[in-house]
């Protein structure tokens, strides 16, 4: 029996392991003499091999399978050590900031603790629409296997580390359902790399007020307790750490037919404008994109189809980390699919009688529309029971928790080139963040 | 402690007398009550929290109303600065919660008009509406901004039905959608930028729809 997550899984590749392990995760941080980590190879290039499929081994046995998940591997490396980890089906995520590991992805390699100005260990809680995932914070250096770009002493989330289980926030400050388990989570971990540069930003620095409940400092394993760090203590957009390619990603995907593809191989290319294989080229729209929080990452999408003629959604975004294309039709109610139980857990998709076509255009903060682009719903339940090994599908929509939004998610992207900019930078003249295809 | 809010000794006849005015709050309409509070709190910026009340009524601009609007403030004060604190869906007046995003005070309405607006901005910079029916029971909630809210507080007895349903497979992170008996939550959003809407189809007063808690 096969069950529909909207997520991915997690396979893990012990590649080697040549010194042991590091610190551990109530031990002190940084590195031990003059050691190189194992992630330290040269830069070949700024592409990185991205494959959509149903994920790793350990999700499918756990009866789930992902859809319209974009993953790629990264290298984890125990700095001033030999040690590493390469870990796989990590999400790509163009609407979240930093790299985030399942603990129980990391089985070969125990990374030092990232500290906090008390020297106590930290811990995050990342709040989610639908839950939230709790862990403790390591240092890290990683590397991207293929292309090489690296960066050292990373803050990475270890999403689920059983040390810091006890102490997880209550449900007022970290909600609930949790999402600490590769099964809940989707994934074996997510690369954020998003139009924002850190995950919490001015709003968790000191000075900002009271703590708000996203970083915490642990002076035992049970006792985590809310407070303020500097930007350098959070986790960051992971591209923005490199040392060049760092102001944007392009996720590039091949179009994918009406009824699905059992596999997708595509790029991820970092830095935007920064080589000759990252340019904004003739023929693509940028969308700069509103930086006031609450509406962080919006454009203003005008839909036609099914009824919809012109109707604007001010709330809209792009999103390689959401797996269909998200909204409400207003005017034509289109059904949801009626199986909540796997398989295929269907549930928050969209199940029409037949395929639904639409447009859109795109506008930015910059005033410069897209051309019309089209794009289907087709039933969802249909599309899974057809064709139950398939992992892509460019026609998948559901439902959106707020009317006034197009989430534009992975099956957007087959076909495209889509940029995503960080805040901060300029290309070409064109302000981060911004968006672009 | 909590102190009673004004709301409910006016329209409780054993407490009509506790203070002053109530014998007047008893002549006029709880919703011009949401009135007075609206503009007296409106002014109020008290470190970390902001709160707006709008009531949907048809007399707020009528002088006289604004007039008696004024005579209840003092006593509104003191009952609001006493008591921080904000009701849950499906809460009533003896419903009051006290969370600590939220620090600034509490307004119970009884609105002659088919509903109330509360408004809360959070510390975090989230914004939440709270929709009461005429009676000031809470049918509706609906959040905007850089973080999600508290849903414990803000869903208070639905919420253990809320977790149970949004642990069931979905589509992902962004996207939650719970409809089950009783309670319908809407949630959706990214880092930095969330929004969402609840409420109890039981409890929507006639003449108004899910569309209007927004």
């Amino acid at each position: 029996m096969r069950k529909y997550l909207a997520l991915a899984f997690i396979q893990i590749l012990i590649l080697t392991g040549c010194g042991g392990g590091g610190g551990g995760y109530g031990g002190s941080s940084g590195s031990s003499g003059g050691v190189m980590s194992a992630c330290s190879a040269a830069t070949t290039s700024n592409v990185e091999p991205i494959i959509v499929d149903q994920g790793p081994t350990a999700l499918q046995n756990a009866g789930f399978a992902a859809v319209n998940e974009a993953f790629v591997s990264v290298k984890v490396c125990v700095p001033g050590s030999s040690s590493y980890q390469t870990v796989d089906h990590i999400q790509v995520d163009t609407q979240s900031s930093g790299l985030r590991i399942l603990a129980s992805a990391l089985t070969s390699i125990t990374l030092p603790a990232a500290l906090d100005a008390s020297n106590n260990p930290m811990a995050e809680c990342l709040a989610f629409a639908d839950g939230s995932s709790w862990g403790s914070l390591a240092t890290a250096d990683i590397q991207f296997p293929s292309s090489g770009e690296s960066a050292t002493s990373v803050i990475v989330q270890i999403i689920g580390d059983p040390a810091y289980e006890a102490a997880r926030p209550p449900a007022a400050d970290c909600p609930l359902p949790t999402e600490d388990t590769v099964p809940t989570f989707g994934a074996n971990g997510i690369l954020g790399v998003g139009p924002a540069v850190y995950d919490c930003g001015d709003a968790c620095i000191p000075g900002a007020g009271a703590p708000l409940p996203v970083y915490y400092g642990c002076a035992t394993t049970s006792s985590c307790v809310a407070e303020n760090v500097p930007l350098t203590a959070q986790l960051a957009n992971t591209a923005t750490l490199f040392a060049t390619d760092n102001n944007g990603v392009i996720v590039e995907l091949p179009a994918v037919g009406t009824t699905g593809q059992l596999t997708v191989a595509g790029s991820l290319v970092f830095g935007i404008g920064t080589e000759a294989n990252n340019a904004l080229g003739a023929g693509v729209t940028v969308l700069e994109a509103n930086t006031v929080g609450g509406n962080f990452g919006y454009v203003t999408a005008t839909i036609n189809g099914n009824g919809l003629v012109g109707t604007s959604y001010p709330d809209s975004y792009i999103d390689s980390g959401s797996n269909g294309n998200f909204f409400v039709d207003s005017v034509t109610a289109i059904p949801q699919c009626t199986n909540p139980n796997p398989p295929p857990a269907t549930t928050g998709f969209y199940c029409p009688p037949s395929t639904l076509n639409f447009t859109t255009t795109l506008t930015g903060t910059n005033n410069v529309p897209t051309p019309s682009e089209p794009f289907s719903v087709a039933n969802a339940t249909d599309l899974f029971t057809t064709n139950p090994t398939f992992a892509a599908f460019s026609n998948l929509g559901g439902t959106n928790g707020d009317p006034q939004s197009l989430d534009l998610g992975l099956a957007f992207f087959y076909g495209r080139h889509v940029y995503t900019a960080v805040e901060g930078a300029t290309v070409a003249g064109n302000a981060g963040p911004f968006y672009a295809f | 402690m909590q102190a009673p809010a004004v709301a409910e000794h006016c329209l409780n006849p054993q407490q009509v007398n506790r203070f002053e005015f109530c014998a007047l709050c008893n002549c006029i309409q709880a919703s011009r009550l949401g009135y007075v509070m609206s503009s007296l709190l409106n002014d109020m910026r008290a470190p970390g929290g902001v709160i707006r009340h709008n009531a949907k009524h048809p007399f707020k601009d009528r002088p006289l109303m604004k007039f008696i609007s004024k005579l209840g403030s003092a006593l509104i004060v003191t009952a609001v600065t006493a008591a921080p604190a904000f009701a849950a869906l499906g809460g009533d007046t003896a419903s009051v919660l006290t969370d600590r995003d939220q620090t600034q005070g509490t307004l119970r309405i009884s609105a002659a008009a088919s509903y109330s607006v509360h408004e809360i901005t959070t510390p975090s910079g989230t914004t939440v509406r709270e929709y009461l029916t005429p009676a000031g029971k809470v049918f509706g909630l609906a959040w905007r901004g850089p973080f999600m809210p508290n849903l414990q507080q803000f869903l208070g007895s639905y919420y253990a039905q809320y977790v149970q349903a949004a642990s069931a497979p979905h589509v992902g992170h962004r996207h939650m959608n719970v409809e089950v008996p009783g309670l319908i939550v809407h949630s959706s959003g990214h880092m930095r930028a969330f929004y969402g809407r609840a409420w109890t189809p039981d409890l929507i007063p006639q003449n108004v729809s899910a569309d209007d808690i927004k």
